[in-house]
């Protein structure tokens, strides 16, 4: 069984410990947590009032208001719950694609999710892991507990980059099966035709989910940084390419910038949290970085 | 169009090398397995193309510079129209010298210097335009015309351009150029070069500028061209000459001599000198001599008894060197023969009272074996005195003016003649006799007994066989004449009161000698004194050595009949490479000696009556170079070293536009462009790997409408929305 060791060390543990990961809607956990639920509960933070009906505990009842307008009305309270987190992550093959960095695009992924992993259920939250290609390889529903989190990094280690992506059609697929609200943070390299990507995205997002889009890319796929002419072998398809890249890399770059800003504006339009995350950059600073960006995202 | 240095066009060979480099970055291609290639897809269709015209026109750019310079290299010429409106293609009388002299044997690398000399020759044939005459001089111990008339058969010329051979004569620049100036002369129209291709050497031009610069070649207008055949200093060692104590020898005899050896090199030399008679070494040396040094090698040798034959015939040799014409000299010994002497006497009646009683008697004694012929002075009008070697003449009264003139003419050869006084001879007849050596005027008598003589040069070849340490003996001389001695005149023994007793004196290239005594005992007892007849056979055997004697022939001179051979009668010439020829009746032996040896003298009956050497000038062998800037001095002309500075000097002479300095410019200025070129693309690919792709940003649209109202307050944009 994989330990959060071989993935994690105690230093990007430390940096994780004050860090927490938040949902920016409200979440349907099973279990009561810290966060916002879309039922309304048992918290002492008001959420609104309603017209008394028969039944309702007249604890509840808002007396100021009655004594305005004779009117019944029962005071409601936010309902507080655990968040689900699913991590998604691609593990196709050209998420193989490893050049410049430490890690290829999929350890780098895998990395990342434990981290994240490590920490929703540090923060008594449930995370679920799916791991696709063309489609859902390997699935861990939402749990907690240290356990699962094993699990979880078990699976992280048993899989590998291999085979084709259709990205549309496995987060399809796993959107379906989500019955309940939660957050969604899909790490890919988004190599795939975008439509089926977001039309995916929407349909998470049609279920208020909150999504998180984690484009992981090595730097050699951004600037294309190769010094002589090479013959490029898609990873995928195992088609060839002759190319100079000193002539082509401004036409490259622009052409990747022009994707990665595409991908980037939908996200925007779509309400997705997007993060183009580079292999060379440590994962945990990137993970800790991003975090406080989102914590600051919520205030 | 043509080329200075075609050779260099091998460097356009360089021009595969950019192309190789290309093609093996083409074939140097790797696979690299990437996550997509749909972004490579979409560019390479828009770079590939043109990458590959910037790759090919870099290619081109660089093949570009690399031929220019390669051809800027061979030195490329525009001739034709353009050297025509250049003015160059005026016709042209060209004489070509070319020295033949044996110093242009010397190698330089793998060929002589005649070789170099004439492929000079032809690169000037070769550049020769229709309407050019040629003429072609060779330059040995004389000037020989191989083409004297200029010819424009530019092929004719060429032809007797490779018949050109080495001699083993030396060099002689005025007599080359008088005949090349001869041969411009004969034509009026055209502009007129005379080429001299020479090794450089000294010794060839030691000449007076006026005897070849005269008013004429500066009305001529002559361009001369000076074409050193190369520019290397020439390492030589010669045998300048070879000097024998005596130009007689007999079987068993030992013989002394001295070789004179030249070292014209910068360094010291260690040789060994031999002396050879066929195929025997009779006698070797070791030769040290310094750098520059010429050093005196003493040897002796024995005649081997079994020498027979007119003369001992043998070489003097060297180790060798580059050059071996001037290693060795010949040498013929003529092997003693008796004397012939021709006694002219007056009176008659019994041989004892006869003047040349005792004169006969001493020739008769010993072993000389001399022949004596007397003659009364009337037959001396008449008589070839030519084959005697000394006419003793006995108390003669008076000569006749035409033995007077036969005798000068004999003197003038070489002949000696010695003159005995008495008391018939009139002062007054023998006064107008211009070849004697003294005026006589009136004899004065001795007091009764012996009178003292004195030897004032003791060590003149008559005295060799007088012992030095025995005084000369008092004389009972009863008289003699007072001699009042004419220039050049020289005693060689007095007696009494300073009287000259023997007087020597030279007349042309033979010597007279006045004995003042009588050769009978009239006068005294001078010829039955103890010196008579040593003295007398000292006389005979002297006048043997000067009519024997041979000086030291050259290649290219003429040889004369010698003296001991009779001129009536032709002679045979057998030269060492076995040619013969025919000296007829009154010529010489030979007009030039054609080359260096032994050489035979045959009469009718086919003997070998004479033998002479012939050898090469060995001051030719000084190959230290001129220096340019005295003989520049002495005339004026172009100096040219070597035939690149030729070639270079015949292309712009023409009027031919060089046009390697446009070349170089040109790969010059095609190389900037390349430059530039090369490095614009390496800035174009430069410029690709900026602005990289920011990651990790967040969320444009979020972060985008925040920032917006965040640099409203803080007044500081930012490059790219959402970007902290």
């Amino acid at each position: 069984m994989a330990s959060i060791s071989e993935f994690l060390t105690a230093e990007s543990m430390r940096k994780l410990e004050s860090l927490a990961l938040r949902s920016r809607y409200v979440s349907e956990g099973s279990q009561s947590g810290g966060h916002k639920s879309p039922l309304k509960g048992q918290s002492v933070e008001f959420a609104d009032r309603r017209e008394y009906v028969k039944g309702d505990n007249l604890r509840h009842l808002d007396w100021k208001v009655f004594a305005r307008t004779e009117k019944y009305y029962i005071r409601q309270f936010e309902a507080e719950t655990s968040l689900r987190v699913h991590l998604l992550i691609d593990a196709s093959a050209s998420m193989g694609f490893q050049y410049s960095g430490r890690f290829s695009k999929y350890e780098y992924a895998a990395r990342l999710a434990a981290s994240l992993a490590y920490l929703v259920t540090k923060q008594q939250d449930s995370v679920g892991l799916t791991i696709y290609d063309k489609q859902v390889r390997d699935r861990l529903p939402c749990k907690n507990g240290a356990r699962h989190l094993r699990l979880i990094l078990d699976r992280l280690a048993a899989n590998s980059a291999q085979d084709g992506t259709d990205t549309g059609l496995a987060l399809h697929s796993m959107a379906e099966q989500l019955s309940r609200r939660g957050l969604i943070i899909i790490m890919s390299d988004c190599f795939d035709d975008p439509e089926g990507i977001f039309s995916a995205i929407a349909h998470f997002r049609k279920r208020m989910n909150d999504v998180v889009l984690l484009q992981i890319v090595d730097p050699v796929e951004l600037d294309l940084s190769l010094s002589s002419i090479a013959q490029f072998v898609d990873m995928e398809t195992g088609e060839k390419l002759e190319l100079d890249p000193a002539h082509a890399r401004a036409a490259y770059k622009a052409e990747m910038q022009g994707f990665v800003d595409g991908i980037r504006e939908r996200c925007g339009v779509m309400n997705v949290d997007y993060r183009l995350a580079s292999t060379a950059e440590a994962f945990d600073s990137f993970i800790q970085q991003y975090l406080l960006d989102r914590k600051k995202m919520a205030l | 169009m043509s080329f200075l240095s075609s050779t260099m066009l091998a460097g356009l060979f360089a021009m595969i090398v950019p192309i190789l480099i290309h093609l093996l970055q083409k074939r140097r291609v790797v696979d690299i397995p990437f996550s997509t290639l749909r972004f490579l897809k979409k560019v390479s269709a828009k770079t590939v193309r043109s990458a590959r015209v910037e790759n090919l026109l870099l290619l081109i750019l660089r093949c570009a510079v690399l031929g220019l310079v390669a051809l800027a290299a061979a030195r490329p010429v525009l001739s034709g129209l353009a050297a025509k409106f250049a003015g160059g293609q005026v016709p042209r009388v060209i004489a070509l010298v070319i020295y033949q002299s044996y110093s242009m044997s010397y190698r330089v690398g793998d060929k002589n210097r005649l070789d170099l000399a004439k492929e000079m020759a032809g690169a000037v044939l070769d550049q020769c335009k229709p309407g050019d005459s040629v003429a072609i001089i060779g330059a040995t111990d004389r000037a020989r015309g191989f083409i004297p008339e200029p010819t424009v058969e530019i092929e004719v010329a060429r032809k007797a351009l490779d018949s050109v051979q080495m001699t083993e004569g030396a060099s002689s620049f005025a007599a080359a150029m008088r005949a090349a100036f001869q041969a411009v002369s004969r034509r009026d129209n055209g502009k007129r070069q005379i080429f001299v291709f020479t090794d450089s050497q000294p010794r060839s031009w030691k000449f007076e500028p006026e005897s070849v610069i005269s008013a004429d070649w500066k009305n001529a207008e002559i361009e001369l061209i000076v074409a050193h055949t190369d520019a290397v200093q020439g390492a030589n060692i010669a045998l300048l000459g070879v000097e024998f104590s005596s130009m007689f020898v007999s079987p068993g005899s030992v013989v002394r001599g001295m070789a004179s050896v030249a070292n014209f090199s910068e360094a010291r030399v260690e040789q060994l000198l031999e002396l050879r008679v066929g195929d025997e070494v009779l006698a070797d040396r070791a030769v040290e001599a310094e750098a520059g040094q010429n050093v005196s090698i003493p040897f002796e040798f024995q005649v081997p008894s079994g020498a027979a034959g007119p003369a001992l015939a043998g070489v003097v040799s060297l180790s060798g060197d580059r050059i071996t014409m001037d290693d060795k000299r010949y040498f013929a010994l003529s092997m003693a023969q008796p004397a012939k002497v021709l006694c002219v006497e007056a009176g008659d009646g019994p041989e004892k009272v006869r003047p040349g009683f005792f004169l006969r008697k001493a020739f008769a004694a010993g072993t000389t074996g001399a022949t004596v012929k007397t003659v009364p002075p009337v037959e001396l009008d008449e008589l070839n005195v030519d084959p005697y070697s000394a006419v003793f003449v006995l108390g003669v009264s008076a000569l006749s003016d035409r033995a007077s003139v036969r005798l000068a003419k004999y003197l003038e050869a070489g002949g000696t003649v010695a003159v005995f006084a008495g008391d018939a001879m009139s002062a007054q007849a023998w006064e107008r006799v211009e070849w004697m050596p003294a005026k006589i005027h009136d004899p004065v008598e001795f007091p009764a007994g012996r009178i003292q003589s004195k030897l004032l040069e003791p060590q003149h070849p008559l005295f060799v066989s007088w012992d030095s340490k025995t005084p000369f003996p008092a004389l009972g001389q009863r008289k003699a004449f007072k001699l009042e001695q004419r220039k050049g005149a020289r005693g060689l023994i007095s007696i009494g009161d300073d009287i000259p007793f023997l007087l020597l004196g030279t007349a042309g290239q033979g010597r007279v000698i006045i004995v003042n005594a009588s050769a009978d005992l009239a006068w005294g007892n001078f010829p039955v004194s103890p010196v008579f007849l040593p003295l007398l056979q000292e006389i005979g055997r002297l006048a043997n050595v000067r009519t024997g004697s041979d000086k030291a022939v050259l290649v290219g001179e003429p040889v004369a009949v010698p003296r001991s051979l009779p001129r009536d009668a032709p002679f045979i010439v057998s030269a060492p490479s076995s040619e013969t020829t025919v000296a007829a009746i009154g010529s010489p032996l030979l007009d030039q000696a054609p080359q260096s040896g032994i050489y035979d003298v045959k009469n009718q009956q086919n003997e070998v009556v004479h033998r002479f050497a012939v050898n090469v000038d060995g001051t030719e062998g000084d190959l230290r170079l001129n220096d340019p800037e005295q003989l520049l001095q002495r005339i004026t002309h172009e100096d040219l070293k070597g035939s690149e500075e030729l070639a270079q000097w015949l292309a712009t002479s023409r009027g031919a536009s060089p046009l390697w300095p446009l070349v170089l410019v040109l790969a010059v200025f095609v190389f900037i462009i390349e430059t530039i070129y090369s490095n614009a693309l390496a800035l174009r690919r430069a410029a690709g790997e900026d602005g990289q792709i920011m990651t990790g940003r967040l969320n444009r649209r979020r972060f985008g409408q925040r920032r917006a109202g965040q640099s409203a307050v803080a007044g500081a944009g930012q490059s790219e929305g959402g970007q902290p």
